[in-house]
């Protein structure tokens, strides 16, 4: 029925340290949930990495995609870099829209290019 | 002297459920790094931002071009968003010079005449309002 005192206090010792670390914890992850979710989020990010990729596509149509080579490679680093983030970060109600516009494109596509870049190599 | 087993049993139970809700905080950090550190980093990606900037200034020299600026628009944007994002992550010793070199760099010059740059790019008030 009865638990000596001091052998309590250690557990309540331990709850103690341990519910500092989970605040520090989740300090943490707040900072980064906000700062993906700040100017439209993650996905608003992509979205826009993708619009370089398109406006690049009509400014060199054809026979120059090599010229761009590099960019789209880039882009698409960035692109696959943010859309790991997001896998971790779910999107918050105002961003399913644009989640689900970015999951409907192909991103693959978007950045591909038929032709390697010989002139711009990468740095 | 002693205590109720029950409360000792209350006790063990919070330190428990504090413990798992610790490990899975820590786990989901350890993912975020993980995912942000593949593939040199997001300093890295920041950096070639700004050498993508570089480059559709030489691909499409003219200041006055609509496309050309448009494009830096864009980059401004996901520079200043990578970078306020980076700030929140840990960072590894591999990262460091990155994060310092991301830091140092003149995005007033990379940047210039853009409406990102001109807002300021890392401005935290900066609210995703006022971004669509």
């Amino acid at each position: 029925m009865f638990v000596m005192r001091k052998t309590h206090e250690v557990s309540e010792r331990q709850l103690h340290i341990c519910r500092d670390l989970l605040s520090h914890r989740e300090s943490e992850l707040m900072a980064i949930r906000q700062a993906a979710s700040a100017r439209g989020g993650v996905y608003k990010c992509i979205l826009e990495c993708r619009e370089v990729a398109h406006a690049l596509r009509e400014h060199f149509p054809e026979g120059q995609p090599g010229s761009c080579a590099y960019l789209f490679d880039k882009l698409a680093l960035i692109d696959s870099l943010l859309n790991r983030l997001a896998a971790l970060l779910p999107p918050q109600d105002e961003a399913r829209h644009t989640a689900r516009i970015v999951a409907e494109q192909d991103a693959q596509a978007v950045y591909h290019v038929d032709s390697p870049d010989v002139e711009g190599g990468k740095p | 002297m002693f205590v109720t087993r029950k409360r000792f049993i209350a006790t063990e139970n919070q330190l428990a459920r504090c413990r798992q809700s610790l490990a899975d905080s820590h786990d989901l950090l350890q993912k975020i790094q993980a995912a942000e550190s593949c593939g040199s980093g997001i300093y890295k990606r920041i950096l070639e931002c700004r050498e993508m900037a570089e480059r559709v200034r030489r691909l499409m020299p003219s200041d006055a071009c609509r496309d050309s600026h448009m494009l830096l628009d864009h980059l401004a944007y996901m520079d200043g968003w990578l970078r306020y994002l980076a700030l929140t992550l840990p960072q590894n010793a591999h990262s460091h010079h990155l994060a310092n070199a991301v830091m140092d760099g003149d995005v007033q010059d990379i940047y210039r005449g853009t409406y990102w740059v001109t807002v300021g790019l890392t401005d935290p008030a900066m609210s995703k309002e006022n971004a669509d």
